[in-house]
């Protein structure tokens, strides 16, 4: 078992080192010149430019440019943002509780309701809440997260004014502690729907199939030979079995709980990674920007690898191969 | 003993009559905050208590000296424009403005919290190094600059009480304001100020440097008067001083150190009549009133800067109520009348000294040949882009400098531009050889950016405008670094932009200067260069008038630039908030400075 | 395993391929006689409920698409109208927008742009990953490796933010969106491919036509692609949906051509004013959520056919 682990971390470190070049290479490769945007569009003399492009280290030739930052990586600098003149580790830090907040608690709201459901709607195949069911499914799964988003506020906040329309605190009242935690929960609210009412879908489709196909498998019919009631069938084996790419996809899932809610961050005004992201790239924030992409590169690929371990672990099978 | 004495009657219900005497007390103003609630406990008040009496009290503030905001900008100020001040020629030479002597000794900060919505994060707190556009609305509450605009962009005093010019136009000499200290409680003294000019002078890529670029050097014979010596006169001198990239930083603070990278920059340290709290990224900045400002007000207890990118989030949280003022995105003009007749809000639609204008490819066939270029001038129905693109909120442009300035703007029949005349346009394009052949006459590629709402809208008007007289147009919506790439490279034909043109119509030459900045057009004219250098070295208006005027007549022939509309934005806010400094502080307070604001009961 | 595990789930813009079970996908002989095979699959399709709604769905999208000139009042950038007229007008059943601009003739008109873009991204994105996995599968070695590598790098870069820095800096034309989804999807494709191709070389018909002589090449691209196809022609229909919504994310971002009619488009201009001028922002998103659904719809009904198991009748 350690030595599969082993195995597997020793792919992805050249697969990461693989991405942080190709993210370079691109980023340095996009038109759009940093220098110009941080002298100021409006009124910068060509001067004015080249100091900022000197300042920011630009003007050095690429592969050295490289060189440098992979050096400051090695040694745990991820260098310094454009256009906060700070390091470029805080920044990300600063954010991404916000966003981990929003992503990691839709998620697993969606992979329960998505389950549950999925074996309701299994229990009773063909009847009208099998039906109604897939058809809630088929329509959030079709919706794009950033116009529901949107109906979402215009329905609840705009017109019902239940929840804040954005952002993630009441500031005129700066709660703090117990009461800024419901007044968080309170924002929280509409973008986890949004979320979790996009996402239920998949969950649901892979846990219904799956259980769909679980149903008719020959053990399956066997225990019921043998008289076992179908509850406990269900219960103790079928919906067991099931629920193992369900898992899978769930694991896989959190590799992109960083970025994986730019769109809803940005309709809901929240302070998350997402933002930051599309701030930087609109910026040409190099230095963030690959310091999001590499953060990103790891926590994919760690979601990866436990997500091969958990299925490793549920299914014997792989291990042994 | 006091304390627990204090406790004691605490846990007890407070008198009713001892409450009464407590605000009567509160009312008369006799005592400081710090104090008052300290008396409020040994009355046995609790701490909401108190601060609900005192927040019922602190917005009258009904201590500070009466008049003393009243003296500010003498009221010439609002006619004529900002070059008065500095021109020798005029009577007195002296522009006299008393800013509010910090004679009020009344409870300072107040009531309420303002809270205004920002486009995006600010970069730095230092205001000096590098331009921040989304910061400058905080900065202008954190820090003071010497000399100010107003709403009007006249120019009005700040930490400069007042200041004179001499004879000669080389030197100008500012007395400072008495009293003013840093948020550390430092003076804020001449020194300051020399340490920041020179500064700004000695950065490269300093956003003020250039427009300071007159100043050789300054002295501070004592410390509240400042000296500049120039190189030679410089007329929009001042103005430049009261725009960006001049605030005045603490010496203490920052001498001996690299400014770019102070920690100060994270945690400011100004003169203005806010101090820093707190800074969230992506989130909000957090302000809130300085106690000891020089100068009145602020009547606010906190400003809270809500940070968000989208124009419509903005708008929508600003109707719900999480918003007092939307500083920043522009909300989107389609929702303003819907703003406007929305009850509790009010919309001030400010005429902004900026123009909509499409920018040639002076390079480039067909862009490069005048005839082109005017007959796209007359193919434009600029009603339509006005009353569809900008939903009413802007005006015809008739001439390439804006109105607001206006005694730089050349109202005359030789400085305008082509108006609307479709059948001529397309009389033109045949007889310059450009005929309809396959419906096209011919392609243009048409990039702009996306930041401004407002350039899509008037670009697909201005595609539809231009395909009724058979010319293709191709649309490119770029982000704005790709667009500044994609123009300098001249890999277009056409393009948008528009921007302020203030403080001074020397900033002409940014845009239609040889090599300007903003020069994205290749446009060169050596008459226009000559034009433009006189008119920033000359002193006095009507010189300077002619001259400006000279270049306008030379655009209209040559046609670089096609200006479309006048530039209208709408700022909402809602009616609780009164002070601002585009209504009753109009002239006694500088733009984006909230020193005089205050919040009402809603 | 019944499925193999590498997904790609985003769940903001809907990239999940959810990869067919392995066992499914139960290639035929060579010598199949094809024609048989087509008319008992299309059977079977129609027996799938699913599958014959999200048809019925298509066909709409379709004949929108199609005969939008016919259907549309007006030209989809005609500004003389007035603006922000309501639904239910006689010229302008779904109103106009901001500029005046009727919407319904910008959703028709928009049909074609999400059709081209589902079509041709999904198209170079399968054609790639069928190549990349193939080749991978039936090749094997180091080669497997390498390929797997690049696999996993582009799964790991952000494609999101990679297509929104190309669009945003090289422009919004069209053929950049569609050409940048289809490079940044193609990987669950591959997938999908390669354990086909390693399934499928393992059977003994492959091993007779290796001793008979014929070149590896010649079976790879006669053999091995067009048996293994079939689960890659279901996870296309997931790969068109998630391209319409991916491209309706651009545009929602400003990042849209602003040359053509999109859907996206109208919900990005439209939510300035979603307050007071809701149909823009509304019939635009109904249009997508129908279209989407038509192609999640045939995906589950193609999965029907191509799953000997599903067909068993419930118990």
């Amino acid at each position: 078992m350690g030595r599969y682990v082993g195995r597997q971390l020793l792919t992805i470190i050249p697969t990461i080192l693989l991405s942080v070049v190709l993210n370079f290479a691109l980023l340095h490769a996009a038109p759009g010149d940093p220098a110009r945007i941080y002298a100021g569009f409006d009124t910068a003399t060509n001067d004015q430019i080249a100091a900022v492009r000197h300042e920011l280290g630009l003007d050095k030739p690429l592969p050295l440019q490289f060189a440098l930052y992979v050096n400051q990586i090695l040694h745990g600098n991820l260098g310094e943002s454009f256009a906060y003149h700070r390091p470029v580790l805080p920044v990300i830090f600063e954010r991404l509780p916000a966003t981990l907040l929003l992503t990691i608690t839709s998620a697993i709201i969606a992979v329960i309701l998505g389950a549950l459901l999925a074996a309701v709607a299994a229990r009773r195949t063909f009847s009208k809440v099998d039906f109604g069911l897939s058809f809630a499914s088929y329509t959030f799964y079709a919706m794009p997260s950033f116009w529901l988003g949107l109906i979402l506020i215009l329905v609840f906040a705009s017109k019902l004014h239940w929840f804040p329309t954005s952002g993630m605190h009441d500031v005129r009242a700066g709660y703090t502690g117990y009461r800024n935690v419901l007044d968080v929960g309170k924002h929280l609210i509409l973008p986890v729907l949004t979320l979790v009412l996009v996402q239920t879908p998949i969950y649901y489709r892979i846990t219904r199939a799956s259980v769909a196909e679980q149903q008719r498998e020959d053990y399956i019919t066997t225990f019921r030979a043998t008289g076992m009631s179908e509850q406990r069938i269900f219960r103790r084996y079928a919906l067991r079995n099931a629920l193992l790419p369900t898992v899978t996809v769930f694991g896989l899932s959190l590799g992109y709980v960083i970025t994986g809610s730019a769109l809803v961050e940005i309709v809901f005004g929240w302070p998350g990674i997402g933002r930051l992201t599309l701030d930087a790239v609109f910026q040409r924030d190099y230095p963030l920007l690959l310091g999001i992409y590499l953060i990103l590169a790891v926590t994919v690929s760690l979601a990866i690898l436990l997500t091969d371990l958990v299925y490793a672990v549920l299914d014997p099978r792989i291990r042994l191969r | 003993m006091m304390h627990r004495a204090a406790i004691l009657t605490s846990l007890q219900r407070p008198d009713p009559q001892a409450v009464a005497t407590f605000e009567a007390v509160v009312r008369a103003g006799r005592f400081s905050r710090r104090d008052l609630i300290r008396k409020g406990i040994l009355l046995g008040l609790s701490t909401p208590a108190i601060a609900g009496i005192l927040a019922s009290c602190g917005g009258s503030s009904p201590t500070s000296t009466p008049g003393s905001g009243g003296t500010t900008a003498p009221a010439a100020a609002s006619t004529s424009p900002a070059t008065a001040a500095v021109a020798p020629s005029s009577a007195a030479a002296t522009t006299t403005g008393t800013s509010g002597a910090a004679a009020s000794t009344g409870a300072k900060g107040g009531s309420g919290t303002l809270v205004v919505s920002n486009s995006g994060d600010l970069k730095t707190f230092n205001p000096d190094f590098q331009i921040d556009d989304n910061g400058y609305i905080v900065h202008s509450n954190l820090y003071n600059t010497m000399v100010v605009l107003d709403d009007d962009y006249n120019i009005i005093p700040e930490l400069a009480k007042q200041w004179k010019v001499a004879a000669d136009g080389l030197s100008i000499t500012f007395t400072l304001v008495s009293g003013a200290k840093w948020h550390d409680g430092q003076p804020v003294t001449a020194a300051d100020c020399k340490y920041t000019i020179e500064q700004i002078l000695a950065q490269k890529g300093a956003p003020g440097k250039d427009n300071l670029s007159a100043i050789k050097s300054v002295d501070t014979p004592d410390d509240t008067t400042v000296v500049f010596n120039l190189s030679a006169p410089s007329a929009p001198l001042l103005g430049f001083l009261g725009w960006y990239g001049t605030f005045i930083l603490p010496k203490h603070i920052y001498d001996g150190s690299d400014w770019t990278k102070n920690p100060a920059n994270q945690k400011p340290i100004g003169s203005g009549p806010f101090k820093f709290v707190s800074y969230k990224t992506g989130d909000n900045i957090n302000l809130e009133a300085n106690k000891d400002y020089w100068g009145e007000g602020p009547y606010l207890d906190k400003v809270i800067f809500r940070i968000i990118p989208d124009a419509n989030t903005a708008t929508q949280a600003f109707l719900n109520g999480e918003v007092d003022f939307v500083n920043g995105p522009t909300p989107p003009l389609s929702q303003v009348p819907a703003l406007q007749q929305t009850p509790g809000v009010k919309v001030d639609i400010k005429t902004y000294p900026s123009v909509y204008y499409l920018g040639c490819n002076m390079k480039k066939e067909p862009t490069s040949k005048i005839e082109v270029r005017k007959a796209i001038s007359q193919a434009i129905d600029r009603q339509q882009v006005v009353a569809k693109a900008l939903s009413g909120f802007g005006s015809v442009a008739t001439t390439f400098y804006t109105d607001v300035i206006a005694w730089a703007a050349d109202k005359q029949p030789d400085a305008q531009v082509p108006q609307y005349d479709k059948a001529a346009a397309a009389a033109a394009l045949d007889a310059a050889g450009y005929p309809a052949k396959g419906g096209s006459r011919f392609k243009l590629t048409f990039p702009y950016f996306t930041a401004s709402p407002q350039y899509g809208d008037m670009a697909q008007v201005v595609k539809e405008n231009l395909k009724a007289i058979d010319v293709d147009v191709d649309l490119v919506a770029l982000e704005i670094g790709a667009w500044q790439d994609r123009t300098q490279k001249g890999d277009y034909d056409v393009s948008l932009l528009d921007g302020f043109q203030g403080p001074d119509p020397a900033n002409l030459k940014n845009r239609v200067g040889t090599g300007g900045g903003i020069n994205f057009w290749f446009y060169s004219n050596p008459d226009v260069d000559k034009a433009l250098d006189d008119g920033a070295k000359a002193t006095d208006q009507k010189t300077r008038q002619d001259k400006y005027y000279a270049v306008q007549r030379q655009l209209a022939k040559d046609l670089p630039i096609i200006p479309l509309a006048g530039v209208k934005i709408p700022r909402p806010y809602h009616d609780n908030v009164t002070g601002l400094y585009f209504t009753e502080a109009k002239g006694k307070t500088g733009l984006n400075r909230f020193t005089l604001t205050k919040v009402g009961k809603k | 395993m019944p499925y193999s595990t590498r997904v790609f789930a985003c769940a903001d813009w809907k990239g999940v391929s959810v990869s067919v079970p392995e066992s499914i996908a139960l290639p035929q002989a060579a010598i199949s006689r094809r024609s048989t095979r087509l008319r008992d699959a299309g059977r079977l399709f129609l027996e799938s409920r699913y599958g014959v709604i999200g048809v019925a769905l298509l066909l709409v999208v379709l004949m929108a698409a199609l005969f939008a000139p016919l259907i549309a009042p007006s030209g989809p950038f005609d500004i003389s109208a007035a603006k922000f007229i309501r639904p239910g007008d006689a010229a302008h059943p779904l109103g106009t927008d901001h500029l005046g601009r009727d919407v319904l003739s910008q959703i028709v008109y928009g049909a074609r742009l999400s059709l081209a873009v589902g079509l041709v991204a999904a198209g170079i994105s399968g054609i790639v990953g069928v190549l990349i996995g193939s080749v991978a599968g039936y090749y094997g070695g180091w080669i497997d490796l390498l390929l797997g590598r690049i696999t996993d790098m582009f799964l790991i870069i952000p494609a999101f933010f990679l297509i929104i820095v190309v669009v945003a800096t090289l422009g919004s034309n069209l053929l950049y969106v569609m050409v940048i989804i289809g490079l940044t999807s193609w990987p669950a494709n591959a997938r999908l491919m390669r354990s086909q191709a390693l399934t499928l070389r393992e059977r003994t018909f492959v091993q007779a036509l290796i001793a008979l002589g014929e070149s590896r090449p010649r079976i790879l691209t006669r053999h091995i692609i067009p048996n293994g196809i079939q689960p890659i022609v279901a996870n296309s229909t997931l790969q068109i949906a998630g391209a319409i919504l991916l491209e309706a994310g651009l545009s929602f971002l400003g990042l849209g051509d602003p040359n053509q009619s999109s859907w996206g488009r109208l919900i990005y201009e439209g939510r300035s004013y979603i307050v007071t001028a809701w149909w823009p922002s509304v019939f635009a998103g109904i249009a997508i959520v129908v279209t989407v659904m038509a192609f999640y719809l045939i995906g589950d009904g193609l999965a029907y056919v191509l799953n000997p198991r599903t067909r068993k009748v419930g118990s």
